[in-house]
This record gives structure tokens, C-alpha cells and sequence, in this order.
């Protein structure tokens, strides 16, 4: 019984001891820095997005001629760009037969502007930039597709441009409207 | 402490969004027209050579000029034909004449046209131009000698 009497005292003399220190340290000793570590742990998820900033327009399709269309990209991992063509080149909508003609065939260009300033070309005659197509590396079914070559682009400039020749002599351009619709398409690369 | 909490649980929910990769498009569009044009060369000739035989009789009945360059790409296309008789200056007797008639006819891509069409006719669009001269004629006399000429002229007038 003693040796317990003992026990309970030292325990009641530590819990005042204790009390005690608490109220020093609030009172008089500076106070202590403690260290919280946080571990923060995230992903930041694929993001591309792309504005058209300049379309192509009207043109002359009597004489050879180009116009230049740009686009703003951004794309936090590596991309891959493809186009396609509604008709396949600068249409009339009506028929024509020999000599005449109502399609003007083009070369559409793309300039990739990358972050590093790098860039990156291709050239695809409109013919291949029809759905189905793959034999250049803007053809809509190319798989691949133009890449930015592991690069990345934040609010890079993407630049078009369409080139044009009007048929040789004796073929010549039915008279009317002629027009095409480019679709630009731009997805991450896994 | 609330703080704390707070900031543990928005970084949670964002690790808890899937990356997803987004494609994107820009659609472009391309437009132009072609003007309704007619192009030809401005002058031809039909060389008929010597139109008599030997016994003063007409013996050419017509001759063909050909433009294949000529054509008019509006579908609105029409064109007028006029001509002149083959004349030759001076005063012919009887039983001879200066003057030979004849009937152009112009073929312009697949599109005969027969005689004089001084109002305009539709044509539309086409590529290659013929004209003939045919049915030339001295009304049963003897053309008088001399360097004949006479006149077709041609106007297309374009249209879409």
C-alpha cells in the first residue's frame, strides 16, 4: 500500500509540475517555431486549345495567288495537328464539262510555332486533305499527323497558307462562286 | 487548422479530375468567285483562194477559220453573228457578178449556229470557235474577176 501511496504522489507531483511549465512557457519563454509539412500531390491534365485568328476570306481565282489564315495554339504536351478539306479544292458548286472546269486544286501549308521557337511545315495538296485520306501529314486520316515533335506551344501562331494556280489553257474556270472549308484539328499525342 | 484542412481537400479534388486530352478545331473558310469572261482572237481569216474554174464558173463553196482558243466560261453566254456578202469594186455586166452570197454558220464548243443572229442568241459556256463561210454562191452568173472580200463578225457577250 505504501509503495502505491508513493506512486500516486509522484504522479500527482508531475501533473503539477507539468501545470506549472505550462503556464511559464505562455508567460515569459519565447515562443517555439513548429514545423507543419504539407505533402501536396497533383496532376496537371493534358489541355490544348486553339483560336482561329485570321481566316482565309475572299480571293482572286483568276490569276495564281496565295492568302495566309493563322491560328493561336496552345498546348501544354506534345501535339499533333491535322486539316481537312470539305471539297478537296476551291469549288463551284455547279458542273462543267471539258474545257471548262469548276475546281481549283490548292496547297495548304502549315507552319507550327512551338515555345522554343522552333517550327514545324508540311504541305499537303488539297486532294489529300478529303476525309479518308492519309498520304500527307495533314491528310485527316494520317494518324500521326504533323507534329509538334515533343514540343509544346502557348499561344504560338500557327500559320496557313493556301496557294493556288488556275487551270492551263485550254481548260478555264466555269464562271460563279467557288469556295472551301479547311477544318483544323489538333489533339494532344499520348 | 481549418486552413490546413481546406487546402488538403482542393488539392484532393484536383488530383482526383482525369487528365483527358481535349482535340480542338478551327474551321476556316475560303471563298471566290470567276467572272463571266469571253476571250477570242480579235480577227481571223478565211482565205477562199481562186473561186473560179477555168471556165469563169464559182467553184468554192465555202472555207473555216478556227479559233481553239476562243471560249466564254458564263453560262449566260450569248453571241451575235452579222455578215456581208464577198464583193468585189466595179460594175459587173449582165451574166456576171461582183457580189457572192453565202450563209455563215459558227460553231462555238458544240453549239452549231446558222446564219446571221443580229439579236444575240444563248450560247452559255464553251471552249473552240469555228467560223464558216457555206453555201457560197454566185447566183447562176459568173463572178467578174477581182480580190472578193466580205465580213462575219463574231461578238460574244459574257454572262454568268
Amino acid at each position: 500500500v505504501p509503495a502505491q501511496m508513493k506512486v500516486r504522489t509522484r504522479v500527482s507531483r508531475a501533473g503539477a509540475y507539468a501545470l506549472v511549465m505550462v503556464t511559464g512557457t505562455a508567460g515569459a519563454v519565447p515562443a517555439r517555431a513548429d514545423v507543419l509539412t504539407v505533402n501536396a500531390k497533383g496532376t496537371i491534365g493534358a489541355s490544348c486549345g486553339m483560336t482561329l485568328t485570321h481566316d482565309f476570306g475572299a480571293v482572286n481565282l483568276n490569276a495564281a495567288g496565295s492568302a495566309g489564315g493563322t491560328a493561336s495554339v496552345t498546348c501544354n504536351q506534345p501535339f499533333k495537328m491535322n486539316a481537312k478539306s470539305i471539297n478537296g479544292s476551291i469549288k463551284n458548286s455547279q458542273p462543267a464539262s471539258a474545257p471548262l472546269t469548276n475546281t481549283v486544286p490548292y496547297s495548304l501549308k502549315a507552319d507550327i510555332l512551338l515555345d522554343d521557337a522552333s517550327v514545324r511545315t508540311a504541305t499537303c495538296a488539297s486532294a489529300t486533305l478529303v476525309t479518308g485520306q492519309s498520304s500527307c501529314a495533314l491528310s485527316p486520316a494520317n494518324a500521326t499527323g504533323l507534329t509538334s515533335n515533343g514540343k509544346i506551344a502557348t499561344g504560338k501562331t500557327t500559320t496557313l497558307t493556301l496557294s493556288w494556280t488556275p487551270p492551263a489553257p485550254p481548260t478555264h474556270l466555269r464562271t460563279g462562286s467557288y469556295g472551301d472549308t479547311i477544318t483544323l484539328t489538333i489533339g494532344t499525342v499520348p | 487548422m481549418k486552413r490546413l484542412l481546406m487546402a488538403a481537400v482542393a488539392l484532393t479534388a484536383m488530383t482526383a479530375t482525369p487528365a483527358f486530352a481535349t482535340d480542338t478545331v478551327a474551321t476556316y473558310s475560303i471563298s471566290g468567285s470567276v467572272n463571266a469572261i469571253c476571250s477570242a482572237s480579235p480577227t481571223g481569216s478565211i482565205t477562199l483562194g481562186n473561186l473560179a474554174d477555168a471556165s469563169g464558173n464559182l467553184n468554192v463553196s465555202g472555207g473555216t477559220a478556227s479559233d481553239a482558243g476562243a471560249y466564254c466560261t458564263g453560262a449566260g453566254t450569248t453571241v451575235a453573228v452579222t455578215h456581208t456578202s464577198l464583193t468585189t469594186p466595179g460594175t459587173a455586166a449582165t451574166g456576171f457578178t461582183n457580189t457572192l452570197t453565202y450563209t455563215p454558220t459558227v460553231q462555238a464548243g458544240a453549239t452549231l449556229l446558222t446564219g446571221d443572229q443580229p439579236s444575240g442568241t444563248a450560247l452559255g459556256s464553251f471552249s473552240g470557235l469555228t467560223v464558216n463561210v457555206t453555201n457560197l454562191s454566185a447566183g447562176g452568173n459568173k463572178p467578174v474577176a477581182g480580190t472578193y472580200g466580205g465580213q462575219i463578225v463574231v461578238t460574244l457577250s459574257p454572262a454568268p
